[in-house]
């Protein structure tokens, strides 16, 4: 990044102390400053004692077991109700400030960028100073706490800023379709999760449901990315207890960051949410009525195995036309119409990059077939075949990213 | 210094500026004049890579502002209509940013010059929040001309100057020409753009109605009563 970014970060933080020196110098701004600090105090200080007093008598995070199953919950809900509800907000605010001097200065996009994202780092420094403390009955380590609320607020922030850019990247009608598949697939892995702590019986009470409930492999599965930040907030030692899973908190981090910032895993994580959202759902769909008729089960496995490069080849060329071509969805009258004509074009278009796809994979696989007789080789042959095509997409779709211009189209 | 060609913004299903083609060679002055609408702020705004353009090709020196956007904007100082500054950053701060930005080394003589000259040296330590409209505006101008800008861009930039600031502005604006920048103004002061510029834009619904120099403006829409003002240049461009 470049050192004046830098240096701005530097001025600015100076220049909120010195403003706080001066509210300091006002009665009202003191009186101000001594209750905001009282609060703080009231609020971390008993917690504090209790630590210590628990600590002496060697119970401290007696609860932080029960903790670190919470927060990987915690993590994933606030994710989902930042998705829920972000449509329409800007991913990355810039201020008038930032528009009038940093767009027009010497400094690339990417940098911006950066600088903003940076500034996240800034918050999460808050939450790793002020969370510990504040909840030192259920951690073991104040140092691990601190840099596990420091990542775990990264990774949240990261994805939800992801999801936002995604949204500003894609049409709303299609960032709504994505939006009810998550909160469907949530539900639905919910569900099974909780038919299969069920089918343990029901003998416990409902909290002992939930608690195998979060434990099912479903829950598992979908919690596996932020249960790395709840061992390092719950772990007795940074080092070496925490060190590994600090590091890999700091890859997935900065990972999922990385997607805001390139074009190609830009390209890559707007085809793959969705994907992966709708083929989960087939498979379960698939997998439902496998337990109903067992002798279609080998069928619907096949089915299973092309859903992904099928629904993989369908989103990456929606995204693709439509960061080509961006238009707002909602219209009327002869706007509407025309609209209407779009998206059926749109539509043939789709079809037509699947049947091309399709016939890409026959040829090969039916060579395979001819040659072997089996099957499975051929299935195989052909699902590999289709790689080809959802990377040479994939391509496409970064291409069209880095010359979409945002203010073009979605704003209607 | 400056080229543009076969410009054209939209937003969404609005055409805000539409096939616009001008140069701007350095020591020139380009005043731009359009009614409200015309896609005067629009244009400005791409030629500092703001906003992308939807289609053309916008030059400063021999850098694309979209393909070599870092090289271009080295070049380049944009004073926009209504300045926001950093709160909490004094004026002498910005200064610091911007040398750091554009690599001034040694601004300090420099910057101190500026402040004299804009009658800001008693307000350096001064943050933004506490400075009128016209100190602001008086603050991002310090900044635009701090590193030697070869092309400058101005978006209204007499908006909250007081008589004497406005006079000074005008004598610097003619200092940066002479000294081989070119500067563009897009202002609705026709008696600032008839005083200080050599060229003329007009603009209308996103359109180049006429570009060239003021002679050629006068010679071409002179009304029937002789009346040769910029004035009646003005609305016989953007009425007929």
């Amino acid at each position: 990044m470049h050192t004046a970014l830098w240096r701005l970060y530097r001025l600015r933080i100076r220049g909120g102390l010195r403003s706080l020196g001066r509210k300091l110098k006002s009665v009202r701004g003191a009186a101000l400053v001594v209750f905001t600090l009282l609060a703080l105090g009231l609020m971390i200080g008993p917690n504090l004692v209790m630590a210590f007093k628990l600590n002496h008598e060697g119970i401290m995070g007696a609860s932080a077991d029960g903790f670190r199953e919470a927060v990987p919950v915690v993590m994933l809900l606030y994710v989902l109700l930042s998705v829920a509800t972000s449509l329409g907000e800007r991913a990355i605010y810039f201020s008038p400030s930032d528009v009038d001097f940093l767009f027009p200065a010497p400094f690339s996009r990417r940098e911006v960028l950066l600088y903003k994202i940076l500034g996240n780092v800034m918050a999460a420094i808050s939450v790793a100073v002020f969370f510990p403390p504040a909840l030192i009955m259920h951690i073991r380590s104040l140092s691990a706490a601190a840099v596990g609320f420091f990542l775990a607020f990264l990774m949240v922030n990261s994805l939800t800023m992801c999801a936002q850019l995604v949204a500003q990247s894609v049409t709303e009608r299609a960032f709504t379709r994505a939006r009810k598949a998550i909160v469907g697939a949530v539900i639905v892995a919910a569900a099974v999760a909780l038919g299969q702590a069920a089918s343990r019986g029901f003998d416990g009470p409902w909290q002992q449901t939930l608690v195998e409930a979060r434990h099912s492999p479903v829950a598992e599965a979908i919690l596996a990315p932020f249960t790395v930040f709840a061992k390092i907030i719950a772990a007795e030692r940074l080092v070496p207890d925490a060190l590994g899973w600090a590091a890999l908190g700091a890859v997935l981090v900065v990972g999922v960051y990385a997607l805001a910032i390139r074009p190609m895993a830009m390209a890559c994580a707007q085809t793959l949410v969705p994907t992966m959202t709708v083929t989960l759902l087939d498979w379960l769909v698939f997998a439902a009525v496998a337990s109903l008729v067992p002798a279609a089960a080998a069928r619907l496995f096949v089915a299973g195995m092309f859903a992904l490069p099928f629904n993989w080849i369908l989103f990456g060329t929606e995204d693709f036309l439509f960061l080509l071509y961006p238009a707002a969805p909602m219209a009327t009258g002869s706007d509407g119409f025309l609209k209407m004509g779009r998206a059926m074009l749109f539509m043939l278009a789709k079809v037509l990059m699947v049947t091309v796809c399709g016939v890409v994979a026959a040829i090969p696989a039916g060579v395979v077939y001819f040659l072997t007789e089996s099957v499975p080789a051929a299935c195989l042959v052909a699902w590999l075949a289709l790689l080809l095509p959802s990377l040479g997409i994939l391509f496409v779709a970064a291409w069209a990213f880095r010359r979409y211009d945002v203010s073009a189209g979605v704003s209607e | 210094m400056i080229s543009v060609t076969g410009f054209s913004k939209n937003y969404g299903e609005t055409l805000a500026v539409q096939d616009l083609s001008f140069d701007v060679s350095g020591g020139s002055i380009l005043g731009m004049l359009g009614p409200n609408g015309a896609g005067k702020t629009t244009t400005l705004r791409a030629m500092a890579g703001i906003l992308q353009p939807t289609s053309g090709r916008l030059l400063i020196g021999s850098h694309d502002i979209v393909q070599e956007s870092v090289a271009a904007k080295q070049q380049l100082a944009l004073v926009p209509d209504d300045p926001h500054l950093f709160d909490s950053l004094t004026v002498w701060e910005h200064l610091e940013l911007i040398a750091a930005a554009y690599r001034v080394a040694d601004f300090s003589a420099a910057a101190e010059a500026l402040l004299e000259q804009f009658e800001l040296a008693d307000k350096r330590h001064t943050s933004a929040r506490e400075l009128s409209r016209g100190m602001r505006q008086k603050a991002a101008i310090c900044c635009a001309y701090l590193h030697r800008p070869a092309a400058i861009l101005f978006d209204e930039p007499m908006t909250g100057l007081d008589p004497r600031g406005i006079r000074t502005l005008k004598d610097s604006i003619r200092q940066q020409a002479a000294g081989g920048a070119a500067v563009v103004i897009s202002s609705h002061l026709l008696s600032l753009v008839e005083d200080l510029c050599t060229h003329l834009l007009i603009m209308h619904h996103g359109r180049q109605l006429f570009c060239g120099s003021m002679e050629d403006a006068r010679t071409r829409y002179q009304a029937l009563e002789g009346d040769s003002s910029l004035e009646a240049v003005f609305f016989r461009a953007t009425e007929s």
